[in-house]
């Protein structure tokens, strides 16, 4: 697994370099690399996707002109350092702005989950493919499990203990759920696609029709 | 490189969560995603996930599935629930108050087919959690008079410095004053408990012009116990060191 960690290293050392002897590609590569991870980070943080996204680019324009300056002492590290300059930004941005309102460390996890940030629609569909999941599993130890541990604050521990479940087939309920919540939700965007695939055709041979029908009766 | 397990708030891991670069074999192994979207990452796991999954396509769509099925689970608890009022509702219409779980029951288990008894051990849970919350809120607005201020040194070796404490017989507000021996800007503050379970955490506590932190925590927050209090210099990725705090909370004297 070192290798793999290794590898990584070396990645961002090269990658550092290259933006130090001016390569704009590498830049464009360490935003496409990195804009995803720290927009998820940073939503977590602060639970408003704007601020969230104003605080991605304040930070990638800090990291770029850091490593442009030669500002980064460990590029193997490249990863942390652009955590830590998101987070300082964010604690910095926290202090001046009275936008957090009374945010504490758990509220903060806890309102990336806020409402309004989704669409009534996709609200509605999450709800359903998760319905969905629930009735695929066959035992209710299974559903019981999954609803603690998302929606409780007890121990792992004591949700095994109390349903007398393995560690082992607690964390593989959790990762099949996950999966298999995946599997639906593609499924659901593929039906969408062909949905809306389907609609196109058809309007395009109503506009053909209409059209075709026009043209005849002007003759 | 050995990679160590990351901990689940500190007391779920058998062996200390270590430094090091994440995999996805640990990852996948001790759920370290859905760990960290329930919040039950320690920091310092945290910060190892955070920096693994920056640049880690897959580990962003298993936060976001992760994500999605504890809004899709948290919606559809409390749409069952909204249906379990209306239970309670049809039972009593029926004038037959006994019937009401039997309706619950019928309602979540055959519409949802959620667990029923966890269902209504949970209503009666946040039932409970919300009556207490409109007992702190009101105790809350209440103008602090005589409140204690605690100043707390830090522990060094021996348990010889651990501050009892006795809870106030009223409830109410007690102010830890403490004074960190590595200065910081700012500082993250965990509370856990004796068995190391976290209570609360809070990150940018800036000490006053004289060095020292204040905490105000409420006495209903504390059962009787031992607890330990860790501040930690500076944020999270920086931290030039820890002062820790040990705390005897004991039970109300009685009135005289
Ligand atoms: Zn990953």
């Amino acid at each position: 697994m070192s290798s793999t960690v290794e590898t990584k290293a070396s990645d961002y050392r090269r990658l550092v370099e290259r933006i130090q002897e001016g390569d704009p590609s590498a830049e464009g590569e360490l935003v496409e690399s990195f804009g995803a991870g720290l927009l998820m980070m940073l939503r977590r943080l602060t639970g408003n996707p704007t601020l969230a996204d104003d605080l991605r680019q304040e930070t990638l324009a800090v990291v770029l002109t850091k490593t442009r300056n030669g500002e980064v002492r460990n590029p193997d590290a490249l990863a942390g350092f652009i955590r830590s300059t998101a987070r300082n930004l964010f604690l910095a941005d926290r202090r001046k702005e009275k936008r957090y309102g009374e945010l504490d460390p758990v509220t903060e996890h806890k309102a990336a989950h806020a409402e309004g940030q989704l669409s009534k629609l996709i609200r509605d569909e999450e709800v359903a493919t998760v319905r969905r999941l629930l009735g695929e599993l066959r035992l209710d130890r299974d559903r019981e499990l999954l609803i603690r541990y998302y929606l409780g604050d007890d121990h792992p521990r004591d949700i095994c203990r109390d349903l007398d479940v393995d560690p082992d087939r607690f964390n593989r309920v959790l990762f099949r759920a996950r999966k298999r919540l995946r599997e639906l939700w593609r499924k659901a965007e593929k039906r969408k696609h062909l949905h809306t695939s389907a609609l196109f055709f058809v309007g395009v041979l109503f506009l053909f029709g209409t059209s075709a029908t026009f043209v005849s009766l002007s003759r | 490189m050995e990679n160590h397990p990351p901990s689940a708030d500190r007391s779920s891991s058998p062996e200390p969560s270590s430094p090091g670069p994440l995999n996805h074999a640990l990852i996948e192994k001790h759920d370290v995603v859905g760990l960290y979207v329930t919040g039950r990452l320690t920091p310092d796991d945290s910060a190892r996930f955070e920096e693994h999954y920056l640049d880690c396509p897959e580990c962003i769509a298993e936060i976001q599935a992760a994500e999605r099925l504890q809004r899709g689970l948290s919606r559809a608890v409390a749409q069952d629930a909204a249906r379990v009022g209306l239970g309670k509702m049809i039972a009593r219409a029926l004038g037959r108050p006994g019937m009401a779980w039997v309706a619950m029951a019928a309602l979540l288990s055959v519409a949802v087919g959620l667990p029923t008894f966890w269902m209504q051990g949970r209503i009666a849970s946040l039932e409970e959690r919300l009556l207490q919350a409109h007992v702190d809120r009101s105790i809350a607005l209440q103008p602090g008079i005589n409140t204690p201020v605690i100043e707390l040194s830090p522990l060094r070796g021996g348990a010889s410095s651990t501050y009892s404490l006795s809870l106030p017989p009223t409830p109410g507000w007690l102010v830890f004053a403490l004074a960190p021996e590595p200065m910081g800007e700012t500082y993250e503050a965990i509370l856990t408990t004796a068995e190391d379970r976290k209570i609360w955490q809070a990150d940018g506590l800036q000490p006053d012009p004289a060095g020292k932190i204040h905490i105000s925590f409420h006495s209903s927050q504390f059962e009787p116990g031992i607890y330990h209090l860790e501040l930690i210099a500076g944020p999270a990725e920086t931290k030039a060191g820890s002062t820790r705090y040990r705390l005897e909370i004991l039970k109300a004297a009685a009135h005289p």
